[in-house]
């Protein structure tokens, strides 16, 4: 029966040829979407890294400092702000950062490890955040082995750095990054690994995995530049009013700067509806099309029906039941989409071939193929539902009695 | 082999109500060789679809090897006409994206048969009509004729035990038409009942005796 | 004739309501987006209040900065509207104003934002707000740092309640205290010049770095004293641009800007080959080739189900032409189906997008949108519906019309 079927459709390929078309760019859209959806999706399962419950951040806005004199009296006000948002009453623990998490802003730089020998390995993008010692407590990081910054550090003549597990990972391989030697960069001071913490996902739950790396900012050091904001871990139960009372506090301690207060949770919201918007909308025009297609398609199978009226009234008439008539119809779209949807196929492996598709892993591809191959098929049968049941409510007599 | 008892056929459209048989009474023994004629829309397309179990009696009873059908699910229906009968039409109604052997095949698909049996019964029953060398051609590829000859083909390579023509030769000329009632008579001979509806009076009489109808009675 | 025709097509398309329903679907369906996507194009780019002068109004929207190794693109800085948009030549006024951002004010233990704008006295005449209480702030105001606002109807609802006067009322936000001066009614958010809850003076900014700096988040209006004079200022604008002193050299050499329409603007947002001088053309073109190729699919699909219903009547056509009936006649015919078909499938994507705009305004997507269909936008999608009309059937006619009446008897439609 599937031969048969299948030299049906071969020898119908001219007739068929919309339908095949229509098939095929169906699934590229319907895999861009899915390989799109699979991707956030996995992401979002990964660890975060951190917790930004009752975590509110401040947000200062200060001038660019013009002279070696202003930057170091703008440290100087930075300590004062943040020993001043410690003293609040219901701020339990205070660190500055000059990005928060779930910020689009990002710092990356190029790094390697310090060889033992000879030239250093080529350089890893790594996104940096230059944080206060309180950091690791107020959003709760992990940490792996090695140990966290502490004010002792600020008497070490290098500048102490904490990778998280990806950077750890590109950087140093198998090998424990604790204590070794970042390659020297021009402009920067000498940096060493003295801890690593679990995978850090600065830009939220549907980001992709990314190398990330703290380096120490010492709120004494004229030379640094200012964090531009502060993570705050309030006490449970804390009202967004209490806001108010922070700025106040801190507008008096440093006047000529403007401060802005919200909520970490509000922040990932925004991170996430920008993440999602996008693909919402590309979901959408692919749902049109899709709409478009299986009308299309339905359209296009019942043409079908009404021309081979008299095939299948002769079909009918040498035995075939109503279901054998059924099966002939999907069967026959069935057929059609593979030959679509294996072209389409081909075309789409080409993308991790021709490594066009960067850090995408293999695991998240093929489940998005396989999540598309599965829609195309769902879609397709659907759309046959309709035309096969009336083929099968074709009368014999009536079709065969046509002049 | 086939007997209607009583049997009358009205069409039923939104406005007008057709009586196409009224009150047949029809024996046929397994070996006849039937012809039924008439004029033009008095019923002998039906009496065939009747017969065939393409479609139900208004009124009366079929009964068909020996067993009357009645309240048959569409299933043993199409069992039934898959086993016991093969039909071979006016306009032939060969499909003609497919070739000739795969045309000829059409009625074992509906049967379980292996690939390999099928093919060798097509080849058999096609060669059983002088078409051997036709196998792959497709049937626009095929003159009048040799295009009635595949249906014959495909008629019977299920083995059936009747077969029902309509107007088989009415799309054929003459010579065309002898070579047909030609293979039609052999296969008569062979064992197979055969009910053929024309209004040539000529094959008519080859056959063994005839049925006429008018305004869908039968008249003698 | 035509009622003749007409009572036909309502037959044909009865007899097949399968092939009807889905044609009706895919056009109505097609016709929703592309009519929500002019709903909402026609609702950025077409004058609508406050923005009514739009013929005569240019804005400088965009800046980008390049130099050995570094660019940058963004929003113009206010001493570089200070130095190269005032008194151009035939300019009738100028304002300079801040892009939109979010200010936080806690009344009565609530939490609430808005959207704050800041900018000049000349804004006011510039751009025609419609004021329910008071009027604006002034340019003595702004020169003199007066803490006045304006609000619209929405935030004076949110602080005061509703159905109250609020001028003269004291209005806090990011900390700092603004006497209302003038209630306006609220401005679409897609209206991105005039946009914003609140409008304050630029002197009220916390920080003065904002008058030194030629980067930052201004842009300028310029209403022009009639159509005619706009090129005079684009020009003067240019070469003032070229002309521009850069106060730190070493960092950037060369300004890119102009005296734009909203969509020229836009171009130079989105193409990368806009950096420097707008293409709108270009931008329209990549935008019209879009709406295309969106069109492609229901228009194939449509065209195949217009195919199908000629092919299945292929022996009554035969028919015809062996009677006498003219091709043209035929054509006729089939084209007022189509039309009849298209334009009902058009009424229905006509109710669909009204509701479908009504379904965003609702859901606060687009904030303060009011997403009408005015007669130009109903107009729009008329010629679009027809255009379709025209483009699925021209091939089936064309079938039509090369059928042979012998072989169509036959039932060969070739």
């Amino acid at each position: 029966m599937i031969r048969h079927l299948l030299k049906l459709a071969w020898n119908r390929k001219r007739a068929n040829a919309l339908i095949l078309v229509e098939i095929f760019f169906s699934f590229l859209v319907v895999f861009a979407v899915a390989l799109q959806a699979v991707y956030l999706w996995t992401n979002l399962r990964r660890p975060l890294g951190f917790d930004v419950e009752d975590a509110w951040t401040v947000t200062m806005e200060m001038d660019r400092p013009a002279d070696e004199d202003a930057t170091r009296r703008q440290i100087e006000t930075f300590a004062r702000v943040l020993r001043e948002a410690e003293r609040l009453d219901r701020v339990e623990r205070v660190a500055g950062a000059m990005v928060v998490p779930y910020s689009d802003e990002s710092r990356t730089e190029g790094l390697s490890k310090e060889p033992e020998t000879g030239t250093a390995p080529p350089p890893v993008s790594v996104e940096i955040d230059e944080v206060t010692d309180g950091f690791a407590d107020v959003v709760d990081l992990d940490l792996v082995s090695g140990r966290w910054f502490e004010p002792a550090d600020a008497a070490l003549a290098w500048m102490p750095v904490v990778l998280d597990l990806e950077a750890a990972r590109v950087l140093f391989g198998d090998e424990d990054p604790v204590g070794r030697w970042l390659a020297q960069e021009p402009d920067r001071p000498r940096r060493r690994v003295v801890g690593v913490v679990s995978d850090f996902r600065q830009h939220g739950e549907l980001s992709g995995p990314q190398p990330y790396m703290f380096e120490r900012v010492s709120v004494t050091e004229p030379s640094h530049r200012t964090p531009r904001n502060l993570v705050l871990k309030m006490a449970p139960g804390t009202t967004a009013d209490y806001e108010e009372a922070i700025l106040a506090r801190l507008r008096g301690v440093a006047p000529e700067w403007t401060f802005g207060v919200k909520a970490l949770d509000v922040v990932r919201g925004t991170n996430l509806r920008l993440r999602v918007i996008p693909l919402g909308a590309v979901a959408l025009i692919a749902a049109f099309l899709l709409a478009m297609v299986a009308l299309g398609l339905t359209g296009v199978l019942w043409q079908n029906v009404v021309q081979r009226t008299r095939e299948i009234g002769l079909r009918r008439a040498n035995g075939a039941t109503r279901t054998a008539i059924h099966r002939q119809v999907v069967g026959e779209l069935m057929m059609m989409t593979t030959s679509a949807v294996a072209l389409g196929t081909l075309l789409v492996v080409q993308l991790p071939i021709l490594e066009l598709l960067g850090s995408l892993s293999p695991e998240v591809f093929s489940a998005g193929l396989v999540a598309a191959l599965t829609l195309i098929y769902a879609l397709t049968a659907v759309c046959a539902l309709y035309p096969s049941w009336m083929a099968g409510r074709v009368q014999p007599a009536e079709a065969l009695r046509w002049e | 082999m086939i007997r209607l008892e009583n049997v009358s056929k009205v069409y039923r459209t939104d406005r007008v109500e057709t009586l196409a048989l009224d009150n047949v009474n029809l024996e046929i023994e397994p070996g006849d060789f039937v012809a039924v004629m008439g004029p033009s829309g008095c019923g002998k397309s039906t009496l065939l679809n009747l017969m065939g179990l393409l479609d139900e009696p208004s009124e009366g009873k079929v009964a068909l090897d020996g067993r009357a059908i009645e309240r048959y699910q569409d299933r043993h229906l199409a069992r039934l006409r898959n086993e016991k009968i093969g039909f071979i039409f006016q306009q032939f109604h060969l499909v003609s994206d497919l070739s000739v052997v795969d045309n000829v095949e059409i009625p074992l698909l509906y049967r379980r048969t292996s690939n390999r049996e099928r093919r060798r019964r097509a080849l058999a029953a096609l060669d059983r009509v002088g078409l051997s060398s036709r196998v792959h051609h497709f049937p626009t590829q095929l003159s009048g004729g040799q295009q009635q000859r595949v249906a014959i083909a495909r008629a019977i390579v299920g083995g059936p035990k009747v077969l029902l023509a309509d107007e088989p030769t009415g799309n054929l000329d003459s010579q065309m038409g002898d070579e047909v009632m030609e293979i039609l008579e052999e296969l008569n001979e062979d064992g197979a009942t055969v009910v053929m509806v024309t209004h040539d009076g000529r094959l008519a009489q080859r056959t063994h005796r005839t049925v006429r109808l008018f305004d869908g009675r039968q008249v003698h | 004739m035509l009622r003749n025709y007409l009572k036909i097509a309502l037959k044909v398309l009865l007899r097949r309501k399968f092939f009807t329903a889905i044609s009706l679907f895919g056009i109505s369906l097609t016709l929703v987006v592309l009519m929500v996507t002019t709903a909402l194009f026609d609702h950025v780019f077409a004058p609508h209040p406050p923005e009514t002068r739009l013929d005569r109004t240019l804005g400088i929207y965009t800046l980008r900065l390049e130099g050995e190794g570094s660019r940058s693109s963004g929003f113009p800085g206010y001493a570089f509207l200070e130095q190269t948009a005032r008194d151009l030549p035939g300019a009738e006024r100028m304002t300079i104003y801040s892009l939109q951002q979010r200010a936080v004010s806690y009344p009565d233990r609530r939490k609430v934002l808005s959207w704050l704008k800041r900018t000049d006295g000349e804004f006011w005449n510039v751009l025609d707000f419609r004021f329910v209480e008071g009027g604006p702030f002034t340019a003595e105001d702004e020169a003199n740092g007066h803490f006045v606002a304006v609000i619209n109807e929405t935030t004076r609802e949110r602080f005061f309640g509703p159905d109250t006067q609020a001028v003269g009322r004291p209005i806090e936000l990011d900390g700092q205290r603004y006497r209302v001066v003038g209630v306006v009614e609220d401005v679409p958010f897609l209206r991105f010049s005039a946009f914003a809850d609140v409008w304050v003076p630029i002197s009220t900014k916390a920080s003065t770095a904002y008058r030194h700096e030629i980067r930052g988040g201004f842009q300028a209006l310029i209403l022009a004293d009639s159509e005619e004079a706009k090129p005079l200022i684009r020009e003067e604008l240019q070469s003032r641009v070229a002309d521009f002193q850069f106060p730190d050299p070493d960092e950037f050499q060369v300004a890119y800007t102009g005296a734009d329409t909203l969509f020229e603007a836009l171009s130079r947002m989105l193409l990368p080959e806009a950096a420097h001088q707008a293409q709108p053309g270009r931008l329209l073109t990549i935008l019209l080739t879009m709406a295309v190729l969106f069109m492609v699919l229901p228009a194939v699909n449509l065209t195949n189900l217009n195919l199908s219903r000629i092919l299945e009547r292929t022996s009554e056509i035969g028919v015809r032409k062996a009677f006498g009936g003219s091709t043209r006649e035929l054509v006729g015919q089939f084209l007022v189906e189509n039309v009849v078909l298209t334009l009902l499938g058009g009424a229905i994507g006509l109710a669909l997008s009204a509701l479908a705009l009504g379904a965003i305004e609702e859901s606060g997507l687009i904030p303060y949108a009011e997403l009408t269909l005015n007669p130009r936008i109903f107009l729009w999608g008329l010629a679009m519906a027809l255009f379709f009309a025209v483009l699925s059937g021209v091939y089936p006619a064309w079938r039509m019309a090369r059928m042979s009446p012998v072989r169509a008897l036959r039932g060969r439609s070739t």
